[in-house]
């Protein structure tokens, strides 16, 4: 049932588009609107003007290139396509019901509409060696100095007479860890070079927070991605990488399932060459399983041992996965050639912190 | 029936029919305020500052509803024609941080306006005549009237004190504000501060402001007006040259235009009346100029201590 208190809270938001509601639910970060005009989904978020005025821009960018599968964002009778109440910022969409049938297609969807997305805005960007180095360096460095943390924690974990089950299970994968973590940096610098020899790289309209949750069906069940409000411009890699950095950590998910996603993907975006070893670098970086670390340093009284275990070795049998994938990636056949276009660059990120798990 | 059929066919409203012609109309959505427009320079001024001062705010301005194809106004005969929400019930005083806050941000987008534009550059800013005040009371000072001496008096050096002030910080600029800013416009949706703006020309200044102030005052107590002062200080620094104008606007004496309105010597008995609500007049508005003193004299202790 809807209190006065959630009339109180939402009642100034909805105003804006003059609905007055009957009902409010809580799905996850969204609301249910049930009113007699029909049912909506209020989505809260913290953005700043520049975010909000970026991330309606995306939306609308979205359909003007002909990309229809976003929900779209209903205008409040001012003609705004957020509200803006505090620090807080809301939008309207239509309220899609989930399905469970769709649920086994989801993957396939998803990877469908970000290749379409990416197709769209694909751009080979004019080369700024200024920009290739800064991002070059920003990541290597935040790389290494990630490394240096993990083996200073494996030092004082060796020193200790009696280590924690924790510390043990960390430390019997800890040259493996560290192999990956080489491997990620040896193709982070390839992609490096050549970036340099090649003097191009291609940046495309990232989703920046993909994920299968960020998918919904509508009732004629045609997928829509929702939640752009991390949308950016940047190397496709991006996307793929946390897409499939998250799915790797799905109980059922295979390396052979992930190759023929991305064998879909790249029925719209082949990938270059130093493309792929940059999806394959990113991949590589065991960023999940040194924050497994950092929590069980910071929170270690929050979770027991057992929990900070079983978390850390499904991290690792994760990366074990993504590593017999990197592999399947590499063997895949050469991209087709690329159409040049004549974009003016703007930035590059390759790094991609807070997507991981 | 032309303006409604009009209506329905330019916004997103079904079931208009009129509740108070020509302004008032009720739909399915609620009820709505039609404004009309003689001045397009005028209109644009007042959707800017309706827009941008909801901006963050928790209060809400009365902006134009948008047409269906995103207008914030139809053209209608030789006028352009808005609609707007309406509500009739107060908001009231009590919320005084609510209030603070939207006046802050009020300021904050009066401050913003475009100098260069030619209509904003062309506003007019009021100047208090007291040569002409001592015109009108000529008579009453001839006959020696203590309050009249008293108030003419005092004017003059609140006068000289405000043009003091200004010409300290007369190269800052000053904010163009809706001619009518009132209490009464302030209304309750939601629990919300819904503010009705007006279809006035702005002013340039912080007349609107002051005599804000004196509705506050009215309504409130020498506490409340402090405590809002505070408000809005938190949203706009009115310990900067900003806050030296609105005191040189307090300080001026404006409410001389008033206590004299109050006059009649039509007969004795009249005359008698309306010296006395003079005084009465004058007195309450001293109460204005002595709290807002003493509230920069409080702020400009707490700085220095």
């Amino acid at each position: 049932m809807t209190t006065e208190k959630d009339t109180l809270n939402y009642g100034p938001v909805l105003f804006h588009y003059d609905l007055f509601p009957e009902k409010l639910e809580q799905h996850g970060k969204v609301k249910k609107v049930i009113t007699k005009r029909g049912t909506f989904a209020l989505k809260e978020a913290e953005m700043t003007e520049d975010e909000r005025s970026w991330f309606t821009h995306v939306i609308q960018r979205l359909s003007e290139i002909g990309f229809h599968q976003v929900v779209p964002l209903y205008p409040t009778k001012f003609g705004d396509y957020t509200v803006q109440l505090g620090s807080r910022t809301y939008y309207l969409m239509p309220w899609f019901a989930s399905d469970e049938r769709n649920e086994r297609a989801k993957d396939e969807v998803l990877i469908d509409h970000l290749g379409k997305i990416h197709a769209l805005t694909l751009k080979e960007q004019d080369f700024s060696n200024e920009v290739v180095e800064h991002s070059y360096q920003y990541l290597m460095n935040r790389w290494e100095n990630r490394q240096y943390e993990m083996e200073r924690f494996t030092e004082e974990a060796e020193q200790k007479t009696y280590m924690s089950p924790f510390e043990l299970t960390y430390l019997s994968h800890f040259h493996q860890i560290m192999r990956m973590t080489e491997e990620a940096k040896r193709r982070l610098k390839e992609w490096y070079e050549t970036c340099q020899r090649e003097k191009r790289y291609r940046s495309v309209l990232c989703h920046g927070k993909v994920s299968r949750n960020h998918l919904i069906f509508n009732p004629t069940g045609e997928g829509h991605l929702l939640n752009f409000e991390k949308a950016v411009l940047d190397t496709p890699i991006r996307d793929l990488a946390v897409y499939f950095r998250r799915a790797a950590h799905q109980k059922e998910w295979t390396p052979e399932e992930g190759k023929s996603l991305l064998d879909l993907y790249e029925k719209h975006v082949p990938l270059l060459n130093e493309e792929r070893g940059l999806l394959i670098s990113y991949l590589s970086y065991p960023e999940p399983v040194f924050n497994a670390v950092d929590l069980y340093c910071m929170k270690r009284n929050d979770y027991s041992q057992i929990e900070m275990v079983h978390r850390l070795e499904s991290r690792i049998r994760a990366m074990k996965k993504i590593r017999d994938f990197c592999d399947a990636i590499m063997m895949a056949p050469p991209p087709a050639p690329m159409e040049p276009t004549d974009s003016i660059p703007t930035k590059i990120h390759i790094n991609d912190d807070g997507d991981h798990i | 029936m032309e303006l409604i059929n009009t209506l329905e066919k330019e916004y997103e409203l079904y079931g208009i029919r009129w509740k108070e012609r020509p302004y008032l109309i009720m739909t399915d959505y609620g009820e709505k305020r039609i404004r009309y427009w003689s001045e397009k320079d005028n209109l644009n001024w007042h959707i800017r500052w309706r827009d941008e001062s909801s901006k963050g705010s928790s209060a809400v301005p009365d902006r134009m509803i948008r047409t269906k194809s995103g207008e914030a106004a139809i053209k209608y005969g030789n006028r352009w024609l808005t609609v707007h929400d309406h509500t009739k019930e107060w908001y009231g005083c009590e919320d005084i941080e609510r209030w603070g806050q939207f006046i802050g941000t009020l300021l904050n987008t009066a401050m913003s306006s475009d100098n260069q534009d030619v209509f904003v550059k062309q506003t007019r800013q009021p100047v208090f005549d007291l040569n002409q005040c001592i015109t009108r009371a000529q008579k009453y000072l001839e006959a020696n009237f203590q309050c009249m001496v008293t108030s003419i008096n005092e004017s003059k050096q609140r006068l000289e004190f405000s043009h003091a002030i200004k010409n300290n910080v007369r190269n800052h600029p000053l904010p163009v504000l809706d001619g009518e800013l009132s209490i009464k416009n302030g209304r309750k949706i939601f629990h919300f501060l819904f503010y009705q703006g007006s279809e006035a020309l702005p002013i340039k200044g912080y007349l609107p402001l002051r005599k804000f102030l004196v509705e506050w005052l009215e309504q409130t107590s020498t506490s409340s007006l402090k405590f809002l002062l505070t408000e809005v200080n938190k949203h706009f620094s009115l310990e900067s040259e900003q806050g030296l104008l609105l005191l040189a606007e307090v300080v001026t004496p404006w409410e001389l235009y008033d206590c004299l309105d109050q006059l009649d010597n039509s007969s004795l008995e009249r005359m008698i009346d309306g010296l006395k609500k003079y005084e009465v007049c004058w007195e309450s508005n001293r109460t204005l100029v002595k709290t807002v003193t003493e509230w920069f004299d409080e702020k400009r202790r707490k700085v220095a201590l």
